[in-house]
């Protein structure tokens, strides 16, 4: 009996030995843990008010942001000028060798060329990037891949005018530079904005009316319903093509030379003089009013062709190529 | 049949074969955009040692799927071959040439335009709408190519070339009329194995590794089939139903290398002369070593197109042609003979 209590007081003694030492050992487990939790908190400071930031993309995706990303890689021309417009040279890593303006980003690391599949996974992932900037429609595939990988991508392709200012505030946001976002878009709200009012008041009646090559084999315009036709929209002519249903197509030659247009649009990509020579010398364009008259104009090409923020450089250039006796002051 | 030292010959040329491709691989690991040294690769491999986690990501999750991708898909594209030409008697029967390509081509086309791969049957309904596509092509093919019983050359060409114009017409009518899915399937027509990853990979090399196994069960029966059919219906083979079921094991095979790379051509042409050239006519070691060659050459097709340009990648696809078509003219050249026998008996 003794024996068997002593036993039993030393199963108690043992126990609570036991107890304790476990409890000691949780301590010591938990006093580390928040240790390291202390740690990782103190890494993260400071904290910017706002993170972490989730955002809806041009593909209909989700993506947080845990701090402003600081290295960035833009995947097309108009996006790195999306970037950079809003002071953030410094933080570009990468871009495509399209990527020619600002000037600025020409030293940056090429990553591949338009093409999606020219676009190298590996740099990119060399390049440690926390936010990857692509298009959207003819970047899908690649935007999966770089997912895949763990990567912070959005997908940036603005359709419209006005949504140009929704991506610039957007990315504003993500990057924490929403003040010289909101500024850059009141001012290019501005502009656009007295080249309606401008637009408004020189018109003639009936407006005149345009062509817009967009290419010339095939022979190309664009209707309504895409940037060039809001800017054409915007200088209150008419667009011959206007209800050219996809955003920009082929057209029937013999209705160009129906319609008559008194102004001829053209953006001057690589061409340049010979594009000049190839439109004046088309024999049977020599009835068109544009022709008779010398009104075919060239514009800047990344200009009117990048949805970015020089598109106010381009539609001013439309504007002064359709009303040459205007001034926007 | 074989003696014994023909065959320990065979076998040298195939462990010679393996490390050849052994080698091919430990190159395609090394080669990249990104400069990773030998020994850092090794680390990664093995799992040894400190890695830094960039390159690991760049050599785990990008080179070597790719590179299994690879091998996968050019095994299947050549196993599929050697099924092809053998139960076609036709040393030019290939998945590209007799229209099995632009059938899957066509039915992968359709599965991406309505999104079925996203909405509709998960990861699987690509290859099956491929294989439907390549099915209905090699159908049509052999209906009209075969005269009784036999597929002589000119009309499988002819056959060939008239159903792939078809299909690919159809293609891009498709691709005129969805704009916005173009980049994807011209990419994809082209052949590339950008973007490989493992869980197109795992499906992949399941489906082409017990194809490919169930055809070299049936080497014997392909064996008979390819020696001539009157001497098979004697020997009590049902050829009709041998030929349905290697049809079907090489069309399959086809679909799923065409759904996880796109059209890569002439592998399937390719693979099985080096084969036979190597290792003699008999099925049982035309098809492993097929595969083994498909493999290998696709690897290879790949490599040049990943360094060809710095920065970016040629379509393999295109690599594949340009090494393909003029073998492919050779054998036309100098079977000039056989085709004439072939026509006059």
């Amino acid at each position: 009996m003794q024996n068997f209590q002593r036993s039993r007081l030393q199963f108690q003694q043992q126990f609570i030995l036991c107890f304790g030492l476990a409890l000691l050992l949780f301590q010591l487990v938990g006093c580390a843990e928040s240790v390291s939790n202390e740690e990782k908190t103190s890494e993260q400071t400071p904290v910017i008010p706002g993170y972490p930031l989730t955002i809806t993309d041009d593909l209909e995706r989700q993506v947080t942001f845990d701090s402003p990303p600081q290295r960035i890689i833009s995947l097309s021309p108009s996006n790195t000028e999306l970037i950079c417009s809003l002071g953030l040279e410094e933080r570009m890593v990468g871009v495509t060798t399209l990527c020619d303006y600002p000037p600025a980003v020409q030293d940056v690391e090429k990553v591949g060329d338009f093409n999606a599949n020219s676009i190298s996974l590996e740099e990119i992932v060399a390049l440690k990037p926390d936010l990857i900037i692509s298009g959207s429609g003819f970047h899908r595939d690649l935007v999966t891949n770089l997912e895949r990988l763990n990567l912070n991508v959005v997908a940036v392709e603005p359709k419209q005018l006005e949504q140009i200012y929704e991506r610039l505030e957007l990315l504003g946001k993500i990057c924490n530079v929403n003040e010289a976002a909101d500024k850059l878009v009141s001012s290019l709200k501005e502009r656009v904005e007295r080249v309606r009012r401008e637009a408004e008041e020189v018109k003639p009646t009936p407006p005149l009316k345009v062509f817009y090559q967009i290419w010339n084999d095939p022979l190309s315009s664009t209707g309504n319903v895409s940037f060039i036709g809001e800017m054409l929209t915007t200088i209150q002519v008419e667009n011959i093509f206007a209800d050219l249903n996809t955003g920009y197509s082929p057209i029937n030659e013999e209705a160009l030379l129906i319609k008559n247009p008194d102004i001829i649009l053209v953006p001057m990509y690589h061409g340049g003089e010979k594009d000049r020579e190839a439109i004046l010398s088309r024999e049977s364009w020599q009835n068109i009013k544009a022709i008779k008259n010398n009104r075919v104009h060239f514009l800047p090409d990344d200009e009117v062709s990048r949805h970015g923020p020089r598109f106010v450089d381009g539609l001013e250039a439309i504007f002064k190529a359709c009303y040459p006796e205007a001034s926007l002051e | 049949m074989p003696t014994s030292k023909s065959s320990t010959i065979s076998t040298g040329k195939l462990v010679a074969l393996a490390i050849g491709i052994g080698l091919l691989l430990v190159v395609s690991l090394i080669m990249g955009d990104v400069y990773i040294p030998v020994g850092e690769v090794f680390s990664i491999i093995t799992g040894n040692g400190e890695v830094d986690s960039t390159s690991e990501m760049i050599v785990l999750k990008l080179r070597l799927p790719r590179i299994i991708l690879a091998l996968v898909i050019g095994a299947g594209l050549g196993a599929a071959g050697a099924g092809y030409q053998g139960m076609f008697r036709n040393p030019l029967a290939d998945p590209f040439v007799i229209g099995a390509s632009s059938g899957a081509a066509l039915g992968a086309a359709i599965a991406i335009i309505l999104n079925w791969g996203e909405t509709v049957y998960g990861w699987g309904a690509i290859p099956i709408s491929a294989m439907g596509g390549a099915l209905l092509a090699v159908g049509i093919v052999y209906g009209i190519a075969s005269v009784g019983g036999r597929v002589p050359t000119v009309s499988l060409l002819l056959a060939g070339i008239a159903v792939s114009s078809i299909f690919s017409s159809i293609v891009a009518l498709i691709m005129f009329l969805n704009n916005e899915k173009l980049v994807t399937i011209t990419s994809w027509l082209m052949g590339s194995l950008t973007g490989s990853n493992w869980d197109i990979v795992w499906p992949s090399a399941f489906i082409i590794s017990c194809c490919t196994l169930l055809l070299w069960f049936f080497s014997r029966g392909l064996d008979v089939l390819t020696f001539g059919e009157e001497s098979a219906a004697a020997l009590g083979f049902q050829m009709n139903r041998i030929r349905l079921i290697v049809i079907l094991l090489a069309t399959l095979m086809t679909a799923t290398a065409v759904a996880a790379g796109g059209i890569i051509g002439f592998i399937g042409l390719l693979a099985p002369h080096g084969a036979r050239m190597l290792f003699g006519a008999l099925h049982a070691r035309v098809i492993p070593a097929s595969a083994l060659i498909g493999g290998g050459l696709l690897l290879l097709a790949d490599d040049v197109s990943r360094s060809v340009v710095e920065s970016g990648e040629l379509p393999v696809g295109v690599i594949c042609a340009l090494l393909g078509s003029p073998f492919f003219l050779y054998l036309l050249k100098t079977r000039q003979y056989s085709l004439d026998a072939e026509a006059g008996g």
